[in-house]
């Protein structure tokens, strides 16, 4: 077996789950020139969402999947209703909504201690963990129920933002929220819509990382989430194409740091990574003139 | 009248940028707006469309209070704004600009229709369909500004320096097409620089200054008002 193409298909399981993260901030971002700290409590709580469906529902992995991301579509609408309009409405800095979002994260972090305790937990054996033999590779059931999900929702995705009426709603306002407006796009409406369908992403990606990792803990959100946010930056903020090569190179980094020796390094090679291409290209692989950099 | 402005009043923080407006754009004609940099007039249109807030005064839509409206409430009323700069949407493609300009509009047919007679308008379009917008060249940005607007079927089209930046030769063909517009029965209130130009294809217009209307009447007359033609038409006739 080779060891490259092996830890090539590892490495694209975990970076499609980092991409789907940060397409969810990238989203927000183009629309609201914010981060959504709170982006990584919308995915723990998916997590479990999805955990428990499972395990106390009694449903299969992809109606979970599903369920997973209505409540996190549901969080997320609370969230902008809650955390973001208000602040909006009154116009203030940026870094306020960055504290509600962070305050957020808290609240969610404190809730699931709360009602589920602080003891990992994981899915049943329900999905085969099987190896199945490729020839170069071998591939588990939950590789491919991850990565197949993570592809597809992506290519839904860039299907509704370039082919569908609303998603070409939701390019306009991300480039310039004045002129669509001006187009006559309820632009809040889209805000309301796009901060949903980032969070219904995050949950979901809450999902596939709590089958890959097979752990699902409150905090697990926390780290998660900052990854996330550096692939953001590292694809260009506001950027989804970005983000989706981003959560790639990212994944990818890491396995290899692991598997050719560092594994103790593994965060550090892969941030390490991140500053170097940011060096590079300081406005991100794939900024678009005029947004990336924007504050 | 189809738009009227009753004395609004709107200002960037303590700074009035409108210190009084009224204004009326009566249905079928062309109504100008000429004055130098920092009169405000830029103002008025933001402050009709909505994405400005009038301290005072109201503005009226066929009769109906538009004050405090959201910008996409006054598209869907029938008022749709050509932004100064254009604003052409960078990364969608010529197709998509166009597109979004009909946004509010579900009549599919109607929409068609509307796209051919933007090409026919602006065939330059037609041939850069599918190219982004941030790739067109100024004169084509301003038609295809134009031509988004036209998609919206708009009742009144405001249009805000449209010739601002653009080679005479694309100025002349610009104003030939808000004649023509306005001819296919749009209402059309035009803010200008080119103050001669505005005067010669409209029927009324308006001059500010600082804020404040100072003189308004036929836009003939206003052509061949003294102060007029010493400040914005270069002296003499």
């Amino acid at each position: 077996m080779n060891v490259f193409s092996q830890q090539l298909i590892n490495g694209l399981t975990l970076g499609s789950a980092y991409a789907v993260i940060a397409i969810g901030y990238t989203l927000v971002f183009g629309v609201l020139n914010i981060v959504n700290m709170a982006h990584g409590g919308i995915f723990m709580i998916g997590a479990y969402i999805g955990l428990l469906l499972v395990t106390e529902g009694g449903v299969g992995i992809f109606p979970a999947l599903i369920g997973a991301m209505i409540g996190g579509a549901v969080l997320g609408y609370l969230l902008e209703l809650f955390a973001l309009r208000p602040l909006r409405r009154r116009k203030v800095t940026h870094l306020a909504p960055l504290i509600s979002t962070i305050g957020v994260s808290i609240f969610l972090e404190s809730v699931a201690l709360m009602v589920w305790g602080p003891q990992t937990r994981s899915f049943p054996a329900t999905i085969s963990s099987e190896l199945m033999d490729m020839g170069a590779f071998k591939i588990s059931g939950i590789q491919i129920v991850s990565l197949g999900t993570a592809v597809v929702l992506m290519v839904l995705l860039a299907l509704m933002l370039n082919k569908t009426k609303i998603g070409k709603a939701v390019r306009a306002t991300s480039e310039n929220i004045e002129t669509a407006g001006l187009l006559g796009i309820n632009t809040g409406l889209i805000i309301t819509f796009t901060v949903m369908l980032a969070s219904a992403l995050g949950a979901a990606a809450g999902v596939l990382i709590g089958l890959s990792f097979n752990a699902i803990e409150p905090t697990m959100g926390t780290a998660m989430g900052f990854k996330g946010l550096a692939v953001l930056i590292m694809g260009g903020l506001g950027n989804v194409e970005g983000a989706m090569a981003g959560g790639f190179i990212l994944g990818i980094a890491e396995v290899f740091s692991v598997a050719y020796g560092a594994s103790t390094y593994r965060d550090a090679v892969a941030f390490g990574l991140i500053i170097l291409i940011l060096f590079i290209r300081p406005e991100g692989l794939f900024s678009k003139a005029g947004k990336g950099g924007r504050p | 009248m189809l738009l009227e402005l009753k004395n609004v009043v709107a200002s960037y923080g303590n700074i009035k940028a409108l210190k009084g407006i009224s204004l009326s754009v009566e249905e079928g004609k062309i109504v100008t707006l000429i004055g130098a940099n920092g009169a405000g007039k830029s103002t008025t249109m933001k402050t009709i469309m909505g994405v400005m807030k009038p301290n005072e005064g109201d503005i009226l839509f066929e009769g109906q209070s538009i004050r405090g409206k959201k910008p996409y409430q006054i598209v869907s009323a029938g008022v749709v704004l050509v932004p100064e700069g254009r604003q052409i949407l960078q990364s969608m493609t010529v197709q998509e600009n166009l597109e979004m300009g009909a946004y509010q509009r579900k009549d599919k047919a109607g929409i068609e229709e509307d796209m051919e007679r933007v090409f026919a308008q602006f065939p330059r379009l037609k041939e850069r369909l599918t190219q982004y917008g941030g790739t067109l060249s100024g004169g084509e940005q301003q038609m295809l500004a134009i031509g988004r607007a036209m998609m919206a079927r708009p009742k009144v089209m405001l249009l805000d320096e449209p010739s601002m930046g653009l080679a005479p030769l694309v100025v002349q063909q610009i104003f030939d097409v808000v004649k023509a517009i306005n001819q296919g029965g749009t209402t059309v209130l035009l803010v200008e620089q080119n103050a001669r130009k505005a005067l010669q294809i409209a029927d009324y217009a308006y001059v500010m200054e600082t804020g404040k209307i100072v003189l308004e009447g036929p836009a003939q007359e206003v052509a061949s008002n003294p102060s007029v033609m010493a400040a914005y038409l270069g002296g003499r006739k």
